[in-house]
């Protein structure tokens, strides 16, 4: 069996809403092995993003477990449009978590210019700015941020869902080439079960916060257990 | 396709040139500002003396962008300290909220209630006057507009992804308030500065044309129009000329500012 890099037990997860305190996640447990892929499916508003966030940290009204054993995983997000800094360059966003983590400048830029070829980038996009890509070019972008501190974990949050059928392809092809060369595990999620389909080791449904149903991805599409995961499959149809 | 922004451009323009008429001023002046002379005394305009002289036949454009210097000097550091402040007040408010947030942004409306420039000359009227003295108080008093700006922009900018994304990717808050977040509220940053220059150059207009601001031997442009009113009729050139060199100065700032407001919103 190969290694946990992440265990989440129990977990509750909270908004507070001028003081009203609203419960997202229901006693939610899974655990991603090494170099597993692991998707998310449920509907938009389920809670998805917010068990993203939890599991990085940046929503702290929770309650439960999530132990990290592979080290601090790193995140995709749904729209590079708006979780790339406008006003940054290409090649100055790739070297942050670099620059963070205290790399030397020299070392920064190689790895910057590896990243980008590494997920099909010119070097010449280096200087450019987010807002001068298209919106694939931004995601590979987005996906070589997430990579370059080589994280053991990546959470893909509906990466491919604000882009064309043809763009999702290749963002979906680029995905699984970067897990079979640098041997990533993903927590890959989406709302579409097709995508889920294409990428999945294992399948995790989620209902209003809840998991309803967890298991290897053939078992889950040809034998689904539960009255919502079916409801998904017939509605992918 | 882009539209031109003319209103960027003219203002840029004007702004230039008058700045680089008063920087000039600081290093050469068509005659020594200070200097009599009985022979040329109140001249109307000519090619010898462009503004004319006053009645002890002192050039006013070598006065004008002398007082110039002053006034630019004291707007420059009012914004400087204003917008300094302002900006780090309003960036750590507006970023992290909750009740230093609260109680800050109250005193801040309380003190945005008042005129700045009846709290200007309440001020002066206690510590005194002259040019450092009104640096300090306008400076002062430029800050809660400063930082009611920038809180608001700070606060909208906060829940953005690439904020976020920000912090996943190892940024401490300090980092994330100044490399990352200011680059994007820079141009509305920018036109505040333009409008918050204006405001001093009248404010300290206003002051001294009151006698509560610059004291001689400084010259600004306030004092200069305070003289010129004293002969109105017999020499309309000294405040004519005064005038329109402030309006101008302060004509190329606001279209600046306006300038930058519009293309804030085009993108
Ligand atoms: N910042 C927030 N404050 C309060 N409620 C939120 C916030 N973000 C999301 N929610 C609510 O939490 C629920 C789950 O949202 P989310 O995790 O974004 O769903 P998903 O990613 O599956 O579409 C939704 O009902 C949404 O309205
Ligand atoms: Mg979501």
């Amino acid at each position: 069996m190969a290694e946990t890099l992440l265990e989440v037990r129990h977990l509750n997860a909270f908004y507070r809403n001028r003081g009203r305190r609203q419960q997202i996640l229901h006693d939610v447990s899974f655990t991603i092995h090494e170099g597993e892929v692991l998707g998310l499916v449920g509907e938009s508003g389920c809670g998805k993003t917010t068990l993203s966030r939890a599991i990085l940290g940046i929503n702290r009204e929770i309650d439960g477990e999530i132990l990290h054993h592979g080290g601090q995983p790193r995140m995709v997000f749904q729209d590079p449009a708006s979780s790339l800094n406008p006003a940054w360059t290409v090649g100055r966003l790739l070297e942050e978590p670099l620059r963070n983590a205290g790399v030397p400048k020299q070392e920064r830029l190689a790895r910057a210019i590896e990243m980008l070829d590494l997920v099909g980038l010119d070097s010449a996009s280096y200087e450019r700015r987010p807002g001068g890509l298209s919106g694939g070019q931004r995601q590979r972008v987005g996906i070589a941020a997430a990579i370059i501190g080589q994280p053991k974990l990546v959470i893909a949050d509906e990466p491919v869902s604000a882009l064309d059928v043809t763009i999702q392809a290749q963002i979906l092809d680029l995905f699984m080439r970067l897990r079979k060369e640098l041997g990533l595990s993903y927590l890959f999620i989406s709302h579409d079960m097709d995508v889920i389909w294409q990428i999945s080791d294992t399948v995790m449904v989620m209902e209003n916060g809840r998991i309803v149903e967890t298991g290897p991805r053939d078992d889950v599409f040809r034998d689904p257990q539960h009255p919502y995961t079916k409801k998904l499959l017939d509605a992918a149809l | 396709m882009k539209r031109r922004n003319w209103t960027l451009r003219i203002g840029g323009c004007v702004a230039a040139v008058m700045v680089a008429l008063i920087l000039l001023g600081t290093v050469w002046t068509p005659y020594d500002p200070n200097a009599l002379a009985g022979a040329e005394k109140s001249m109307a305009p000519c090619l010898a003396h462009l503004f004319g002289t006053d009645n002890f036949g002192r050039d006013l454009f070598s006065r004008v962008l002398e007082g110039g210097r002053t006034s630019l000097l004291i707007a420059f550091c009012t914004v400087a300290i204003g917008g300094v402040c302002g900006t780090v007040i309003g960036s750590l408010t507006g970023y992290f909220g909750g009740l230093v947030d609260e109680v800050l942004m109250r005193f801040n409306d309380s003190v945005s209630a008042f005129p700045n420039i009846l709290l200007a000359l309440v001020c002066v009227s206690i510590f005194g006057t002259g040019k450092y003295k009104i640096i300090l108080v306008l400076g002062v008093l430029f800050i809660p507009s400063f930082a009611r700006i920038v809180r608001g922009e700070f606060a909208r900018e906060r829940s953005r992804d690439y904020v976020e994304n920000a912090r996943i990717m190892g940024a401490g808050p300090f980092r994330v308030m100044f490399a990352h977040i200011l680059p994007n509220v820079k141009t509305v940053l920018l036109s505040s500065v333009a409008i918050g220059f204006n405001n001093a150059v009248l404010a300290e207009a206003g002051m001294s044309f009151l006698s509560m601001g610059v004291q001689p031997p400084d010259a600004s442009l306030g004092r200069m129009l305070a003289e010129a009113q004293g002969s109105l009729f017999t020499m309309p050139w000294y405040a004519l000329s005064t005038g329109c060199f402030m309006v101008l100065l302060i004509l190329g700032f606001s279209l600046l500012g306006q300038g930058l407001q519009e293309q804030e919103r085009e993108l």
